[in-house]
C-alpha cells in the first residue's frame, strides 16, 4: 500500500473500460446493487488487482484503463490494518444482523451492508472504508499472485491466498485528489 | 481521526432507533430502489396480469330476484 508521506493519503487504482473518446476527469461512482460497501468510488490499493479487475470485468470496449488517485483516508474505517477498526466493524455487522433477525427479518450479507451504508456510516462521520475483499480467481487464471497453487502430497490442488485483496471505497469525491490516467488501453 | 469509542455509542444509538416499523420502512425503500436500479440498468420486467375467472350467473335466478322485488327495482341498487 503506497502512502503519501506525512499524510493520511493512500494511492488508489480505479479501473474502467477504455474510452476511445477521451479519459475520465473523475472516477465513476459504483451504484451496483452488488457493491458490498454501498454506493461509492472504489479503488484497489494494488495495481495488480486493478489489472485483474479490468481483465475480468471492464473489457466492454475491448480493453481497459487504470486511473490513479490520492485518497485521503483520515476519516476512513481501516478494517484491514487497524485492529480497533476491524473489531468495531465486525461488532457492528453482528449487532445489525442480530437486530434484523430479532425483528424476524430475512438477513443476507447484502441487506446488512446496505442497512449500514444507508443509515449508519454517514451519520457516524465515516467517509470511506478500507476493506479486504474475498480473494477469488473468477476466471481461474493461472499465475495470479493471490492464487498460488500448492500441490500437496496427494496431488490435490489447493489455493493459498496469502495476499490481501484490498479495496478502498470513498463515499464522496471530496476525499479524492490528483485523479489521472495511469495505464491506458490495456488488455 | 475516527474515535471508535464514540462511534460505538453512536452506532448503538442509531440501531436502537430502528423499531420494527422503521426497519420495515427501510426494507421497502431498499427493495424499491433495487427494482428501479435493475430497470435503469436495462433489466426487463415480466408483468403478470391476474386473470379472473368469469362470473356466471344463472339467468333464471336473476330474473326471479328482480321479479320478487316488484316495481321497486331501484332498491337493489343500494
Amino acid at each position: 500500500m503506497q502512502r503519501i508521506p506525512d499524510t493520511k493519503k493512500i494511492i488508489g487504482y480505479h479501473t474502467q473500460e477504455y474510452r476511445p473518446d477521451g479519459v475520465l476527469e473523475n472516477p465513476i461512482i459504483c451504484t451496483s446493487i452488488d457493491a458490498w460497501l454501498g454506493k461509492g468510488y472504489y479503488f484497489w490499493v494494488d495495481e495488480e488487482f486493478s489489472k485483474y479487475w479490468g481483465e475480468d470485468f471492464k473489457m466492454a470496449t475491448g480493453s481497459y484503463d487504470v486511473y490513479i488517485g490520492e485518497i485521503d483516508t483520515e476519516d476512513f474505517l481501516n478494517t484491514v490494518f487497524d485492529e480497533k477498526h476491524y473489531f468495531a466493524f465486525k461488532n457492528w455487522i453482528d449487532k445489525a444482523s442480530n437486530h434484523l433477525k430479532s425483528l424476524g427479518k430475512v438477513v443476507t450479507l447484502k441487506r446488512v451492508h446496505e442497512f449500514l451504508a444507508d443509515n449508519f456510516w454517514n451519520e457516524m462521520g465515516i467517509k470511506g472504508m478500507i476493506y479486504d475483499d474475498m480473494p477469488i480467481n473468477t476466471n481461474r487464471k493461472p499465475g495470479r499472485k493471490y492464487s498460488v497453487v500448492v500441490h500437496s502430497e496427494d496431488k490435490k490442488h489447493k489455493f493459498f491466498y496469502y495476499i490481501k485483496r484490498i479495496q478502498i471505497v470513498s463515499y464522496s469525491l471530496e476525499n479524492i485528489s490528483n485523479f489521472t490516467i495511469h495505464l491506458e488501453e490495456q488488455n | 481521526m475516527l474515535n471508535i469509542n464514540k462511534l460505538n455509542a453512536k452506532f448503538d444509538e442509531i440501531l436502537s432507533s430502528f423499531t420494527e416499523d422503521k426497519v420495515q420502512q427501510w426494507i421497502d425503500f431498499a427493495d424499491n430502489r433495487e427494482l428501479v436500479d435493475r430497470l435503469l440498468n436495462g433489466e426487463s420486467v415480466d408483468i403478470i396480469l391476474e386473470k379472473r375467472k368469469p362470473k356466471y350467473i344463472v339467468a333464471d335466478k336473476i330474473a326471479s330476484k328482480y321479479s320478487n322485488a316488484g316495481e321497486n327495482n331501484y332498491a337493489l341498487a343500494a
